[in-house]
């Protein structure tokens, strides 16, 4: 009965209610899409972070290596019997391991026989990088980020493996020409570990974009075979693990760390999203939460501010049947609930037209293909929205219990006022007048 | 006022006239020599804790130089190139040579400029510093600072004596004019050019100015003036 009644009450005053529902709507769309975008861009740059960089979902360094490597590479690299050794630990974990790559990198010059340029050199496992290059959560979150002539032939690094890949800004600063898949040769440089100079062939055949616009005149990529045989080693700096779908990633990260503490040497293991591996990521969602929160406490403060003030003119307007209600036998809690139960009902009408709006807004911006630059990005990529329930229902609820406690404090000061004020319709919320009507 | 200009102007360019000159004349007793001149470098480097010995040939006419490896096995007939300020690096496998820079290191504390890079009067712009005893010589101290962003060195200070005109130190400057590396020349050998004999350089220590155990030393043996062709420094020879 208290629902029906608060529902009528609603219908009262059509046009408050109105006005109120419309702020709690916008408010709920508000934080739907920016959720949304949020969400776009986290899950984009997991996986890129995981397949186009290649650090799979968790990376295993040499301890220290991330601050040595540069300095000393020869010590902080892995040897043949440390990769088996560790291959022989991701194998007892082979019911979450999907697969693995190796990378080794190294900075170089990149020359075309006429001039050199420098760059860093980043040889990767060309089956792995088959396999992440063609993982549909690439395709679907980041595929702005993958050239469509990557697409074309994820095989191109098996059957050539001395395929080298450059970015477009690359193959203007050293004039190659489009398209470069005429295998043209070219020659790299860099010391070897142990530090001669030592140059290498490879065939040009290949383009890719970094994503970052101040990496895209610098990585250039090789299977690793020809980065080894750069270096004069057989050696691997890293080794990324890559995992099965539903498989989560800390507990796994726990038990492989557990594991690797019992063989014979020290390594580092990084989620794909540390920061100490992956600055980009973990400075990009910083930002993205920071200024989500920060619109988060906006919004959430508009709609309190909102109903606080919408309940606060209708309890002032409905003093005397507050009064009767209680005259007639409601009890204070009954004269609560129902208007909270207002709230409730006006919030969640509300937030019902803010789901369809929402959904039907973010639908509409994918369809437009807006294309923008995010921050230091190299490409322009697609302003998405992906709309997801789950964002929906946590927004749903926050907005639910902003609008729940925000009436229900109303509404509860009110009722402290003594009942032949509330008929006689004299009291207000000033405190001291309280005092006054108590004595 | 224009006579005061030009007086004032006169010490200034005497004073960078006699730089250049000194510079020149330390120039030829480094391989700087109009005609072909050849000689055999060892290079002993020894840098946290490990320590490996290069060896090269090198042929030099004018701007030009041929760099030649000869040991260790394994970077034997790798070939290092310098056309003018241009260096190239080569070897058999190379399908096309790889321009590099002068300023990479080429093992241990010595630059691949080190090896070969002779004409400081041509590529620096020098000015005397100061005039000080050195090794109870009298020595110019000269401030060389560099033509182009291709040379080896940004700035080098470069201890020139009076009387022999060889030079006998050069500290490394960074851009911001710190040492971070030491050379230490020294003359036992002779050549003899255009009817001419004069002291060649015999060895070239390289000591980091921070670290001083690691440092290269550079061993000149027989030099000799050459006729040397013009074709062994074109590099696209090196591919046919």
């Amino acid at each position: 009965m208290i629902w029906k009644f608060a529902y009528r009450n609603l219908l009262r005053n059509k046009r408050r209610s109105l006005s109120t529902g419309v702020a709690i709507c916008v408010g709920f769309v508000g934080l739907n899409l920016l959720g949304a975008y949020i969400f776009r861009a986290k899950m984009a740059l997991d996986t890129t972070s995981i397949y186009s960089a290649q650090k799979g979902h968790v990376s295993i360094f040499k301890k220290d290596s991330i601050e040595q490597y540069q300095i000393k590479p020869k010590k902080y690299i892995f040897n043949v019997d440390e990769q088996n050794q560790i291959q022989k630990v991701l194998a007892d974990l082979g019911d979450q391991v999907e697969y693995t790559g190796k990378q080794i990198s190294v900075p170089g010059l990149l020359s075309n026989g006429t001039k050199s340029h420098p760059v860093v050199i980043y040889g990767f496992d060309p089956v792995a990088f088959k396999k992440s290059l063609t993982q549909p959560a690439l395709l679907e979150w980041a595929k702005d980020w993958v050239l469509p002539s990557q697409l074309e032939d994820a095989d191109l690094f098996l059957k050539n493996p001395e395929t080298l890949s450059i970015t477009p800004k690359i193959a203007e600063l050293l004039s190659f020409n489009y398209p470069l898949k005429s295998n043209e040769p070219v020659q790299m440089a860099a010391r070897t570990l142990d530090g001669d100079l030592n140059a290498i062939n490879a065939d040009l055949g290949a383009e890719h974009t970094t994503g970052m616009q101040f990496l895209e005149d610098t990585i250039v990529l090789i299977p690793i075979a020809k980065v080894q045989e750069l270096l004069a080693t057989d050696a691997v700096e890293s080794i990324s693990v890559y995992l099965k779908p539903g498989v989560s990633v800390d507990p796994f990260l726990n038990e492989l760390k557990t594991k690797m503490a019992q063989i014979g040497f020290a390594t580092d293991l990084y989620r794909f999203d540390d920061p100490i591996i992956n600055a980009i990521h973990s400075g990009s969602m910083g930002f993205l939460y920071v200024m989500g929160g920060f619109f988060l406490f906006l919004i959430c403060t508009a709609v309190s501010l909102t109903i606080i003030n919408s309940l606060t003119m209708g309890i002032i307007e409905r003093t005397r049947e507050i009064g009767t209600l209680r005259a007639v036998g409601f009890k204070t809690i009954d004269v609560v609930q129902l208007f909270v139960r207002e709230s409730i009902l006006l919030s969640v009408i509300s937030m019902f037209f803010g789901v369809l709006i929402s959904f039907l807004v973010s639908s509409a911006i994918n369809a437009a293909n807006i294309r923008f630059f995010p921050p230091g990005a190299s490409t322009m990529i697609q302003f998405v929205l992906k709309w997801n329930l789950y964002i929906a229902g946590f927004v749903f609820i926050l907005l639910f219990i902003i609008a729940s406690v925000s009436s229900f404090l109303v509404i509860k000061s009110k009722l402290r006022t003594k009942l032949i004020a509330l008929l006689n319709d004299t009291s207000t919320f000033d405190d001291e007048s309280e005092e006054e009507e108590s004595t | 006022m224009k006579l005061l200009i030009l007086l004032l102007a006169i010490p200034f360019y005497a004073n960078a006239d006699l730089a250049t000159d000194l510079l020149r004349a330390s120039d030829r007793a480094r391989g700087s020599v109009k005609d072909g001149v050849q000689w055999s470098a060892v290079i002993e480097t020894e840098e946290n804790g490990d320590s490996n010995t290069r060896e090269f040939n090198i042929k030099a006419k004018g701007d030009d130089a041929y760099v030649e490896a000869t040991k260790p096995a394994k970077n034997k007939s790798e070939i290092y190139i310098f056309n003018d300020r241009n260096m190239w690096f080569f070897k058999p496998s190379l399908k096309k040579p790889v321009s590099i820079s002068a300023r990479q290191k080429l093992t241990g504390q010595a630059a691949n400029g080190d090896i070969a890079s002779t004409h400081y009067a041509r590529d620096y712009s020098a000015v005397i510093e100061k005039t000080e005893t050195f090794n109870g010589e009298k020595m110019h101290v000269l401030m060389l600072t560099a033509k182009s962003k291709s040379l080896t060195y940004d700035k080098i200070r470069y201890w020139i004596s009076d009387k022999t005109k060889l030079a006998m130190k050069a500290e490394f400057l960074t851009l911001q004019g710190k040492p971070f590396k030491v050379g230490m020349l020294k003359y036992g050998n002779t050549l003899t050019a255009a009817g001419e004999t004069f002291p060649f350089i015999s060895e070239l220590a390289i000591v980091d100015a921070k670290f001083n155990n690691n440092k290269s030393i550079i061993t000149y043996k027989s030099p000799k003036v050459v006729q040397l062709s013009n074709t062994i420094f074109n590099v696209n020879n090196l591919t046919r």
